[in-house]
């Protein structure tokens, strides 16, 4: 029995030859030799002859992978905590010595109780029964306070201490909790990524700033997550930062089907970037105010998006029933949405709306060199300033087309032209809706 | 993969509790425990079993302590804690609803 008993931790030492030698993987070891010792016995048992037994033992153990990056996360938190010990039990001396003198204090009453029982005893030794049993229970009140008062402490400096240990570690898959939720960390230099792109499938979107040189990706969840359902974050060759939900083919399953949810911060260096893209299907997606974008992307099903950029070239988005609202639009702007209201600001150069049941409104610092918008049951909504001249082409069924521009128009027509000034010469906007109305006003 | 194993792998960690809240146990007893209530139809790969104790036990919902076995083999035998508790009856109730949402989604109208 000795000699399977060998050949089967030999097996696990060569599964796990990439776990770093430490405490911790010699204890997996143990384990699983254990574990698969009493397995073997049981197959054989079982009638099943030594090969095949063992054959079997050996390939149930399954894909080490996760448990091989366990044992190095937790040896690196080993060597780190040794590192910096002193720093782990700051504060648990002192909540040691406040356990001390609250046990101290019990003692004195427990000592005055045996010291009040002694006397008794020497009178009279069946008499004395008595008065012990009185001055132990006598005591056994503060002794209880005692412990009572010190569990608190106690607890307190043990929670203080892993969270001490925690510190000193920088195990960046581990999840740490904070606000009843587990986040998980990652951060990555900025250096040579000019954009991100995102994917998520259930959760919000908050993009911010970080206060130096770094990306951090902060994931937020109610129910730990394993390894194969944190967030991936990777690099690609030419610069682009890829952040999405989950990291296997399962866990598009699990965030697909709403049994996992994660939110995703993700913090940027301020800086120019060269692009953001954000895929989502139900979150939130939100800007910090602020953000400078030579374009930016954004495609959601029900999720809102807000950005408040500083400024941001080009604008796309496509979304179902999220609402886009987006300022500091300086470039050309793409916006689809099917009953999401699209509200929009900024000196866009063109823009393109189009919408089924949803509202635009346009806010414009200068005026677009061109404007398609299009809605059906919608009202087109657009702030222009005061201009040399323009001119609308547009088409409605029920609705009403006022302008405080003085516009020259057939009066309630339902398709035409309209003119600003001098404004065959000036940029032709086109409008349509079916149901809505068309209001073009001065900023 | 099948759905079915899937959606095993998401409730490793709770299987995991429910089995512990019975009483202390060592993995290959849990592992058994959990064959034998399946009727065999699914056991845990050891690699995932492990790997999910580390993981409870980070979390502070399970603690481990060694026995002595007096043969020589060292056995670590696992408790479930009051916060594993805690996550064991919040996993199954939040299971509950999911399985009557499926329900309802998955049944013909």
């Amino acid at each position: 029995m000795e000699t399977i008993r060998d050949n089967i931790r030999d097996a696990i030492e060569s599964l796990l030859v990439d776990a770093v030698d430490s405490a911790a993987k010699s204890e997996v070891i143990d384990e699983l030799t254990d574990t698969l010792c009493a397995k073997y016995e049981d197959l054989l048992a079982q009638g099943m002859d030594e090969d095949s037994a063992f054959d079997q033992v050996l390939s149930g153990i399954g894909d080490v992978d996760e448990l091989v990056a366990f044992i190095n996360a937790s040896a690196a938190q080993e060597s780190q905590s040794h590192f910096d010990f002193d720093a782990a039990f700051q504060g648990f001396e002192q909540i040691m010595g406040q356990v001390k003198s609250a046990i101290n204090q019990a003692k004195e009453p427990i000592k005055d109780a045996f010291h009040q029982a002694k006397g008794p005893i020497k009178d009279a030794v069946h008499q004395a029964k008595g008065p012990i049993k009185d001055a132990v229970n006598q005591a056994k009140g503060p002794v209880m306070d005692a412990v009572h008062q010190a569990k608190g402490p106690i607890k307190d400096a043990a929670k203080e201490f892993t969270e001490n240990i925690r510190k000193v570690g920088h195990d960046f898959n581990a999840a740490t909790r904070s606000h009843g939720q587990y986040r998980y960390d990652r951060s990555i230099s900025s250096d040579g990524i000019r954009g991100i792109d995102i994917h998520t499938t259930s959760g919000d979107v908050t993009v911010g700033f970080s206060e130096d040189d770094n990306i951090y990706i902060v994931e937020w969840t109610k129910t730990p997550l394993e390894e194969d359902h944190q967030a991936e974050v990777t690099v690609r060759p030419d610069g682009v930062l890829c952040v999405s939900q989950g990291r296997s083919a399962a866990s598009s399953i699990f965030f697909g089907w709403g049994m996992l949810n994660s939110d995703l911060e993700i913090f940027l260096p301020r800086k120019n970037w060269s692009f953001v893209r954000v895929n989502t299907s139900s979150g939130d997606i939100d800007f910090g105010p602020g953000i400078s974008l030579d374009s930016l992307s954004v495609r959601t099903g029900s999720g809102d998006l807000s950005c408040q950029a500083a400024a941001c070239g080009a604008l796309t988005t496509h979304t179902i029933s999220g609402d886009v609202n987006c300022s500091g639009v300086t470039g050309t702007v793409s916006a689809e949405s099917t009953s999401g209201d699209i509200l929009l600001a900024g000196t866009p150069t063109q823009v393109s709306a189009k919408m089924i049941s949803g509202d635009l409104n346009l806010r414009c610092g200068s005026m677009p060199q061109s404007l398609d918008a299009a809605t059906v049951s919608g009202d087109l909504r657009v702030a222009i300033p005061e201009n040399d001249g323009f001119s609308i082409r547009y088409r409605k069924v029920s609705g009403s087309l006022q302008s405080d521009f003085n516009l020259m128009t057939t009066l309630n027509s339902h398709e035409g032209e309209a003119v600003y000034r001098s404004g065959s010469l000036r940029p032709a906007y086109t409008f349509s809706t079916t149901s809505g109305d068309i209001r073009i006003t001065r900023v | 993969m099948s759905i079915t194993s899937d959606t095993l792998r998401g409730h490793t960690d709770a299987i995991i509790l429910t089995r512990l809240l019975a009483g202390d146990s060592y993995g290959y007893a849990i592992n058994k425990g959990v064959q034998e209530c399946t009727g065999g139809a699914h056991s845990f790969k050891e690699a995932t079993l492990y790997t999910a104790f580390r993981r409870l036990e980070e979390n502070g919902l399970i603690r481990s302590y060694w026995g002595d076995e007096g043969s020589g083999a060292r056995r670590r035998y696992y408790a479930i804690t009051a916060e594993g508790r805690q996550a064991c009856r919040q996993h199954v109730e939040e299971w509950e609803s999911t399985k009557h949402l499926l329900d309802a989604m998955l049944s013909d109208a």
